[in-house]
C-alpha cells in the first residue's frame, strides 16, 4: 500500500492539518484583539514537516510524518499596546490570507494526486 | 473537522462581545443628556470588560488537544464610570441643585465614537475570519470531487 499512497499524500494531509491549526490560532488572536493582557500566538511546523519528509527510511512510520508536532508559541516580535494586548490586526489578517492560499493550494495538489491515481487504476481513463 | 468548528465558536464569541460593546456605546451616546436614572443622579457611562476564557469543547477533550486551548471572549462585567458629572448652570431645570447647577453625564462624544469604530472594525475582522474558515472547509470538501 505504501507504494500506492506514498509520502506525498501523507505529507499533504499533515500540511492541511497544520494549516488548519494555524487558522485556528490566528482566529483566536483576532477574536481576542480587544481583550486586555492577551498575547498573540504563532504556529511553526514547516521545518519539522520538511525534516520528516526528507528523513531516511522507507516506510511512512519510519519517517515520522504522523508524529510531526507543531510549535505554538507567543509571538516575540509583536508590540504591546496600552492594554498589554499584543495582537497586531493587520499582521493577523495578512497571515490569515497567506495561510488560506497555502491551504487551498494543498487541497488542489491532493486532488490532482488522487486524479492521477484514478487515471492509473482505470487504465488511462478507458 | 473539529478544528474548524472550534475556530467558528471562538469567532462567534468575539462577534457577540463586540456587539455588546457597540450596544453599550450606543447607550452612552443616547444618554449623553440624561439627568435621571432609576439609581438616582445622572446616567453614568458604561464600559464592558472582556476576558479571554480558555474554551474546552467536547471535541477537543476527546482528541486530547488540551495543550492548545483556544480563547473565547467573555464579557465578565459591565462597569459604570465613576467620573464626577458635568455641572451646568441651569437654574430653571427641575433637576437643578440649590446653587442652580444640573448634573449631566460626563460623556465624551469623541471618545465614544473612537471606541465605536474600533468595535466595528474588530467585528468585521471576525466576520472575515469566519468567511475564510468557511472557504477552507469548502476547499477540504472538494478534495476528490471531479
Amino acid at each position: 500500500m505504501s507504494k500506492l499512497f506514498d509520502t506525498t499524500i501523507d505529507a499533504l494531509s499533515k500540511s492541511l492539518d497544520m494549516h488548519l491549526l494555524r487558522h485556528a490560532v490566528i482566529t483566536d488572536n483576532i477574536a481576542n484583539a480587544e481583550t486586555p493582557f492577551f498575547k498573540a500566538r504563532r504556529v511553526d511546523f514547516e521545518a519539522a514537516l520538511d525534516a520528516a519528509v526528507k528523513a531516511e527510511g522507507t516506510s511512512i512510520a519510519d519517517r515520522g510524518i504522523d508524529s510531526v508536532k507543531p510549535l505554538v508559541y507567543e509571538d516575540p516580535d509583536s508590540e504591546m499596546g496600552q492594554d498589554l494586548n499584543s495582537v497586531d490586526m493587520d499582521r493577523e489578517m495578512a497571515r490569515m490570507t497567506k495561510n488560506e492560499v497555502q491551504y487551498s493550494a494543498a487541497t488542489q495538489v491532493v486532488s490532482k494526486k488522487f486524479a492521477l491515481l484514478k487515471y492509473a487504476v482505470t487504465e488511462g481513463g478507458r | 473537522m473539529s478544528g474548524f468548528f472550534d475556530a467558528l465558536d471562538v469567532s462567534a464569541s468575539a462577534l457577540s462581545a463586540e456587539r455588546l460593546r457597540m450596544n453599550t456605546i450606543s447607550s452612552n451616546l443616547a444618554n449623553a443628556q440624561t439627568t435621571r436614572t432609576p439609581e438616582g443622579g445622572p446616567y453614568r457611562r458604561k464600559d464592558p470588560i472582556f476576558s479571554a476564557e480558555p474554551s474546552r469543547s467536547f471535541a477537543s477533550e476527546l482528541n486530547g488537544q488540551m495543550n492548545l486551548p483556544m480563547h473565547k471572549v467573555k464579557v465578565v462585567d459591565v462597569v459604570s464610570d465613576q467620573k464626577a458629572p458635568r455641572m451646568v448652570y441651569q437654574p430653571d431645570h427641575p433637576d437643578a441643585n440649590g446653587e442652580g447647577y444640573v448634573a449631566y453625564p460626563n460623556i465624551n462624544t469623541m471618545e465614544e465614537m473612537v471606541n465605536l469604530i474600533t468595535a466595528s472594525r474588530t467585528y468585521e475582522a471576525n466576520v472575515t475570519s469566519i468567511n475564510v474558515a468557511r472557504g477552507m472547509m469548502n476547499k477540504a470538501l472538494d478534495i476528490g470531487r471531479r
